[in-house]
């Protein structure tokens, strides 16, 4: 008979010991990845400002949807049929489409569908173009955004899988007559002649292998052409005030791309057809920054600061337009940062200050401000002052209450501290800072 | 039943006092305000991102699901009252965002955690053996919860996790407090069931 409630609270109980221990591993799981970095929140920050910016879906009224819905199944219905017709007919000359090596071509597949060919490549259309596309990827890699909906689906066939998306940004790459799926957003259905496996975001798979994470330059890559994407379908003319009204800052933080191209005008499938299959094109010289910005992702990785600063510095000495620029030099900061060498972290906040609408300002004034604190500066508690009104909504607001605080307290005790206790008490009265500084400085004068 | 069960308050997510800041906010953004948004973005996403951590574990999907988190956002402004805490809307809609996305897993196979993150979680002076087992137990408790019904799943978590009342939980997800006490209650056990039964396969 259970005299008491298992939960974990009494000690004595082995089975409760076991639940509590259960649950503290459970609470230790689900919380220990949960911190956000900067450039995380830039690059998040970045992606939904991308989105708000494109139109807005019409929100249509009840009685004109379920008309339109009507419609639609007619039409779904004739099409179905005409299709089920057409099956028995051997398909005509599937349209195909080339890459030459070191060039790209950007294409859509279908009305639904954006994609980057990288030569050297080949596809082949093999279903009628329309709200179900198929397509064959013989050789090369394609990325791609398929918008999903009702009715439409994107079937890719490749040596040894078959991928069915259902709306996403991946890629498809055939390495050596095999082929990988990588998936940047949404979730793709592969299918191998073993087994049938869902690939979601970030995961990326080889045949019947297990699925690995997304290797960091297919995921720079599609970040890069997501971006883009988003870039060309942005309307030419002003959205409307909501919608231009969320997007303050500069819309692009940029991962680094993968493959120097060579950027074909757009071409329908039909018109890439129609047109012989592009001329080899002239290769232009290699755009090294992305490359150097991953090489200095790499060097980070194994805690090499010399290496990923010389790399960085090689970027921004080679390409000083890229849209890798800001990220360079705010790595460049926090490195010198970690260096403590502050002068040069200076300079490197300072070129990031002059670069207009960054998602790096906000944390890069705050790392001045650190830079400033360590540096032991007169001006550092009105440095975070200023970056506090400027930037009020801040995750980083409480640190740098906190620093203040630290700071008042070196130089005046908890007389000085009082008006921030105040703040601190007020809007983060249950955080371990607040408990700190009440204990300390509650009783003193 | 469960009164005082979980002292968990250290881990609970302090209410941000912010709503006169809050509301000014959303009237900014309401009436055309560039900057508002990105405030209430900066202000919240950290804590949409952990919630989202909370629910569904360490899972490759967390940046995108925050990114459709804030759209979800944007659209509900226009229709926000200011008759609740805008942090407490945005839980809500972060929550929901996670609903649905365990709900669409439920038909799929179940996404797996990188073995990579288990290492994070054992302590590093072990001996592999140690690691091994520890790391297959960690997957254990990962496969189990994914088994788990999604309004079950959230609720026994915002409990063990985050420590959060029966009452705080249930207007997070808009059910009664006696409701979300089964979820808890069933939740657990269900959990517990399930691993004991995965043990007892265990050579």
């Amino acid at each position: 008979m259970i005299a008491h409630v298992c939960d974990g609270s009494r000690a004595s109980c082995l089975g409760c010991a076991a639940i509590a221990k259960r649950r503290a591993e459970l609470r230790a799981a689900m919380t220990l990845d949960e911190q956000l970095d900067d450039l995380t929140r830039a690059r998040i920050w970045t992606r939904v400002s991308t989105r708000l910016a494109r139109p807005q879906p019409i929100q249509w009224r009840r009685p004109i949807a379920a008309c339109a819905f009507a419609a639609a199944a007619v039409v779904v219905t004739i099409v179905a049929v005409r299709h089920r017709e057409s099956r028995s007919e051997p398909l005509a000359s599937a349209l195909t489409l080339t890459a030459p090596a070191q060039s790209t071509l950007a294409t859509r597949l279908g009305p639904h569908t954006r994609a980057e060919l990288v030569g050297p490549a080949r596809l082949s259309i093999i279903g009628e173009p329309g709200d179900r596309t198929a397509v064959r990827l013989d050789a090369g890699a394609l990325y791609a955004q398929f918008d999903g909906g009702p009715h439409r689906s994107l079937h890719i066939v490749a040596p040894g899988l078959a991928v069915d998306v259902v709306g996403t940004v991946f890629a498809v790459e055939v390495i050596d007559g095999h082929a990988c799926v990588s998936v940047a957003h949404g979730r793709v259905r592969v299918t191998t002649p073993a087994m049938v496996r869902d690939v979601a975001a970030n995961q990326r798979v080889c045949g019947d292998a297990a699925p690995q994470p997304i290797a960091p330059h297919v995921r720079d890559t599609l970040a890069h052409f997501d971006v883009q994407v988003a870039h060309h379908e942005r309307p030419s003319e002003p959205a409307p005030v909501p919608v231009q009204a969320a997007q303050p800052e500069r819309p692009i933080i940029a991962a680094p791309k993968r493959v120097p191209t060579v950027r074909h005008k757009e071409a329908t499938p039909e018109a890439a057809v129609a047109a012989p299959a592009p001329a080899p094109a002239p290769v232009p010289a290699a755009q090294p920054s992305d490359d150097l910005y991953r090489n200095a992702e790499a060097a980070l990785a194994r805690h090499d600061l010399a290496s990923a600063d010389r790399a960085l510095a090689q970027l921004l000495a080679n390409a000083p337009n890229s849209p890798l620029v800001d990220q360079a030099l705010y790595e460049r900061a926090n490195i010198a940062y970690q260096r403590r060498a502050w002068a040069e972290a200076r300079r490197h906040l300072d070129k990031l200050a002059a670069i207009e609408r960054t998602p790096l300002a906000e944390p890069g004034r705050y790392l001045a401000c650190r830079v400033a604190v360590e540096a032991h500066d007169s001006d550092a508690l009105q440095c975070l002052a200023d970056y506090r009104n400027r930037y009020p909504q801040s995750p980083h607001d409480r640190d740098a209450l906190g620093m203040s605080m630290q700071l008042a307290y070196a130089d005046g005790g908890c007389r000085a501290v009082r008006p921030f206790l105040d703040e601190l008490t007020t809007k983060y009265a249950e955080s371990t800072l607040a408990r700190a500084w009440r204990s300390r400085c509650s009783g003193a004068p | 039943m469960h009164g005082g069960l979980f002292a968990l308050a250290m881990l609970a997510e302090a209410p941000r006092l912010l709503t006169d800041r809050d509301a000014d906010l959303v009237a900014r953004h309401r009436n055309g305000d560039a900057n508002a948004f990105a405030e209430i973005y900066r202000a919240h996403v950290d804590a949409v991102y952990r919630r989202l951590t909370r629910i569904l574990g360490p899972i490759g999907e967390r940046e995108d699901l925050t990114q459709d988190v804030f759209l979800a956002i944007h659209r509900a402004l226009p229709r926000f009252r200011g008759d609740a805490m805008l942090g407490t809307l945005i839980q809500r809609i972060a929550i929901n965002i996670a609903y649905e996305h365990l709900r669409r897993s439920g038909r799929r196979p179940t996404t797996v955690v990188d073995a990579a993150f288990f290492d994070e979680l054992i302590s590093p002076t072990a001996s592999p053996a140690a690691r091994a087992a520890a790391r297959e137990e960690l997957a254990l408790v990962f496969s189990c919860l994914a088994r788990i019904k999604p309004k079950k799943r959230i609720a026994l978590l915002l409990r063990v996790v985050d420590g959060l009342s029966f009452e705080a939980i249930a207007q997070l997800v808009d059910a009664s407090a006696e409701t979300v006490a089964k979820r808890i209650q069933h939740g657990q056990r269900e959990l517990d069931e399930l691993l004991a039964r995965a043990r007892r396969r265990e050579p």
